[in-house]
């Protein structure tokens, strides 16, 4: 009959509903709850290494979008369910180790003299454990085609994109929406040496814009899919792109500003002692020659080798970049470039 | 007693009035406490993630909005696109509308399964494939035709959204067209009225408020828009997409809040103008049954004219979803054509986020529709005060963005009293509560089909509320609880904006997970997961009509 086939639907959602509600309470002490903003692959290899050797297991939430992450760390302060925030540079963590929302915590292996003193936090808030470089990313087939015969230079540095061969080329972010971008605007001033003179340059850039992306990996597929020749990105995500077979190269220009990619843990989160012991995990020798092979990303550790088809880090020349005024400065720089540059465009 | 008191007593009384009214039509205690729960159930996860929200910020939040020019262009941009996708895409909805509904148009099955497709899309692939079939070295644009186009920002903006939100036009004027009584028509003909007067002054003034139902409810679809902007809208800055990119890019969670309560304005303003305008108002003509007459054959220049904008259109759509296809199956999406099969492997990989999916969406779907149907109990009969507060609070998540429930159910359920943020319940409740408007509509249009005595039989016979319930409606609704449970189901499946913030990191979704793919830049294992979560929910589908018979999908 109908009718009791709908009260039995009834009756199923109920106890269905009743089941659910169990698991709230179970979350045994031994399980460390990480919010990742890297990518897939390497947590997973991370992973598998981490809980044999301590007998913790990992949950982890991987979105390759840090920000996001971040956000959630935020909106579950009053409460926090993760223990550990992984991934993305500096900058994402420093505002929620501003608001005391992150635990202090010293490693052993930050004291060790194998991680330069750029990579840590002297208030044990954030844990720099690799570092990445901006990186010029060129489609080579349209390079041939629309670039070289109006004599544009293939992109060694930053300047070279300045030429008008490249006019409505390039693939940039947008500072006010992607937090590389912003890193890229800040570079672009302290290696001009000047606000002023930064923003003139980032001026005479906008003629080579074709986009401003809003996220950060947008512009990789605009760049291989023929959209722009030529584009700004980060080098894992690169590296990792070609790896996949996507048709790409890259150009590591002279005086380049760069991320720190960052750990923290969670203030109040459940499992705070695990966490620690994953973050004295990620320093150590053999997570950071995972982090280098899959991650495609340079370790912090002076210890361990790179990736075979990288340069080595100390022959790249980075921007002297001023972290803190970068930090401080923020809202106003985006709020002038979006003056200067941002709301001129159509 | 002063004059203004006695008026003040009266106000008091008529209210005392009313509200013992109220209780009297709700006699029974079992039943108003039903009523009392169903509206306690409804503000707390409506209204107080709502509230969470909008006071997030802090109101110099708002004022510094001036300050920023991006923002202020982001406003005026989100009703910019709301104003030009919606009037095409109710254009383009009417055209098949017109053609769904007149018997002899040849094609129509796959024109109705056409202005469907669109509704079962994930977001993300979807848009990617417009970028590499009508891109600037997009197969079709530029290896086919050997144009330079520009897709990137509000042309192909446009032109995406309204293929995404014609499908939701064509079913609400296809339902208004199809309670056009053929035998109007007919007078009007033998009257001596052409074709074009007939459908001036017959076919149009009738189907008005149907139009400016769906005109109304395709510009709730497009403010709250996400998939579409994020990857064709190239740097136009619009509400919704904005508001993530706060998060996502500066993890500024108050701005993200301060942007989602912008988009609340025009979206309230758009849902109390359809409240006001369309839904209080029947139009639909009152005729006996069966004298409907036969509808005259299509005028010829009227039936091509169908014919070639439907054809086009479902040209267009198939491309689409062709081109997913194949960025499932070869190397490297537009860049290298070589088959091959290891984007399944690695999306086959991913079934447990298709199959947590599922469980999410068939949970959101199986509570939308039975809370639905209780509320739509509750409101029959719009006459109360309480009722009417309570079917306002059932329709209010029709106005409220998916970006903005996402946020809110993240900031509302974390911690006490309710504090449920880590367990799959919060998608659930969120996927049903944002759905719970379709429910609730379907039921209640339900209810006015059924005659109200049936009920009074059953209560004289000594039924109680619940054997009425149960016994009386639940069977004769069976169709209408299915329908509503189908929309809500396909509605969830394929939500990004909402799951995006309320996964846990042991039930990550389907669509979540096709948004990491699409950030890793694998690209190719996105488009064969859509591929996979298309068919799965296609067939889900399809199963579920052959049980409820064929219905209509969407109210």
């Amino acid at each position: 009959m109908r009718v009791a086939w709908m009260a039995r639907i009834v009756v199923l959602i109920l106890v269905a509903v009743v089941l659910g509600i169990g698991p709230i309470s179970a979350a045994p002490s031994q399980t460390i709850v990480v919010y990742s903003g890297m990518d897939e692959y390497t947590m997973e290899v991370l992973t598998k290494a981490f809980e044999p050797k301590t007998g913790i297991k990992v949950e982890s939430l991987v979105l390759a979008a840090a920000g996001t992450m971040s956000a959630r760390v935020r909106s579950e302060a009053s409460a926090p369910k993760a223990d550990i925030f992984i991934g993305g540079s500096a900058e994402i963590h420093e505002p929620l180790a501003r608001d005391g929302l992150l635990l202090a915590y010293h490693p052993q292996e930050e004291t060790s003299g194998r991680i330069p003193a750029e990579y840590v936090d002297p208030r044990g808030l954030w844990h720099g454990f690799y570092a990445g470089p901006l990186v010029i990313i060129v489609n080579r087939k349209l390079f041939d085609q629309e670039i070289k015969p109006r004599g544009g230079p293939y992109p060694r540095t930053w300047d070279d994109l300045l030429h008008p061969a490249y006019a409505g080329r390039i693939a940039a972010w947008n500072p006010a929406t992607v937090g590389g971008g912003y890193i890229f605007l800040a570079g672009q001033i302290f290696r001009a040496g000047g606000e002023d003179k930064g923003f003139e340059w980032l001026k005479r850039f906008d003629a080579s814009v074709r986009i401003y992306g809003p996220t950060g990996p947008s512009t990789i597929p605009l760049v291989v899919r023929g959209e722009a020749v030529a584009g700004v990105a980060w080098l894992d995500d690169t590296a990792e792109a070609i790896d996949g077979g996507q048709p790409l190269e890259y150009v590591i220009p002279p005086d380049t500003a760069g991320e720190i990619g960052s750990i923290s843990i969670v203030k109040g989160g459940p499992n705070s002692e695990g966490a620690k012991r994953f973050v004295d995990f990620v320093l150590t020798k053999g997570a950071q020659e995972v982090i280098a092979k899959y991650g495609f990303k340079y370790p912090v550790r002076t210890d361990v080798p790179i990736r075979s088809d990288f340069p080595a880090l100390t022959s790249l020349k980075f921007v002297q970049y001023d972290r803190p005024f970068a930090l401080q400065n923020r809202d106003r720089l985006v709020k002038k470039w979006e003056e200067l540059i941002g709301s001129k465009r159509r | 007693m002063g004059r203004v008191d006695r008026q003040q007593a009266a106000v008091t009384y008529g209210i005392w009035k009313r509200i013992a009214q109220s209780v009297d039509r709700l006699g029974d205690p079992v039943l108003l406490l039903g009523f009392l729960a169903t509206t306690l159930i409804i503000a707390l996860f409506v209204l107080y993630p709502v509230i969470r929200v909008v006071t997030y910020p802090s109101s110099q939040d708002f004022v510094g909005l001036l300050d920023h020019p991006r923002w202020m262009r982001a406003i005026v941009n989100s009703l910019t696109m709301a104003g030009l996708s919606t009037v095409t895409a109710c254009l383009l909805g009417f055209v098949f509308a017109l053609a769904l509904t007149r018997p002899d148009i040849p094609g129509q099955g796959l024109f109705r399964a056409i202005s469907i497709l669109p509704l079962f899309s994930p977001p993300f692939t979807v848009a990617f494939s417009y970028l590499l079939l009508f891109g600037r070295l997009g197969l079709i644009t530029h290896t086919l035709l050997n144009l330079r186009v520009d897709i990137l920002g509000w042309r192909g903006l446009w032109l995406s959204q309204t293929v995404s939100f014609f499908p939701i036009a064509t079913i609400a004027i296809s339902r208004v067209l199809e309670n056009i009584p053929a035998n109007m028509e007919f007078a009007a003909r033998n009257l001596g009225a052409n074709e074009v007067s007939v459908f001036r002054t017959i076919t149009m003034p009738l189907a008005r408020p149907g139009f400016a139902g769906a005109m109304l409810l395709v510009a709730l679809y497009v403010l709250a828009d996400f998939g579409n902007p994020l990857i064709i809208g190239g740097d136009f800055p619009i509400l919704a997409t904005e508001a993530w990119y706060q998060i996502e890019g500066w993890a500024d969670l108050r701005a993200a809040a301060m942007l989602a309560s912008l988009l609340l304005v025009p979206a309230l303003v758009l849902f109390l103008m359809e409240r006001r305008w369309v839904s209080r108002r029947q139009y639909t003509t009152i005729v006996g049954r069966g004298v409907r007459g036969e509808r005259r054959a299509t005028p010829r220049a009227l039936k091509v004219f169908l014919l070639v904008i439907c054809s086009v259109a479902s040209l267009f759509v198939i491309s689409i979803y062709a081109g997913v296809i194949i960025g499932s199956l070869t190397n490297v999406w537009g860049a290298d054509w070589h088959l091959t099969l290891r984007h399944w492997t690695a999306a086959l990989r991913r079934w447990p986020h298709v199959k947590n999916s599922l469980v999410v969406s068939g949970g959101a779907a199986a509570l939308a529709a039975l809370l639905g149907l209780l509320t739509a109990y509750f409101t029959r009969g719009k006459a109360l005060v309480a009722s009417a507060a309570l079917d306002f609070g059932a329709m209010l998540p029709a106005a409220i963005p998916g970006v903005f429930l996402g946020i809110g159910y993240l900031l509302a359920f974390n911690g006490p009293p309710l504090a449920f943020s880590s367990t799959i319940w919060i998608l659930i409740l969120a996927l049903c509560f944002w759905n719970l408007p379709f429910a609730y509509k379907t039921a209640a249009s339900g209810f006015q089909q059924i005659d109200h005595m049936l009920e009074e039989a059953a209560e004289n016979l000594g039924a109680p509320w619940f054997r009425v319930f149960m016994d009386v409606y639940f069977p004769l609704l069976r169709r209408t609880v299915g329908a509503a449970f189908i929309t809500t189901f396909v509605n969830s499946v394929t939500n990004l904006s909402i799951t995006m913030f309320l996964v846990t990191a042991h039930f990550l979704v389907a669509t979540v997970s096709i948004l990491a793919l699409v950030s890793d830049n694998r690209l190719g294992v996105g488009a064969a997961l859509t591929t996979l979560l298309l068919s799965v929910t296609f067939g889900v589908v399809a199963l579920g009509f052959r049980w409820i018979g064929r219905s209509v999908l969407v109210d």
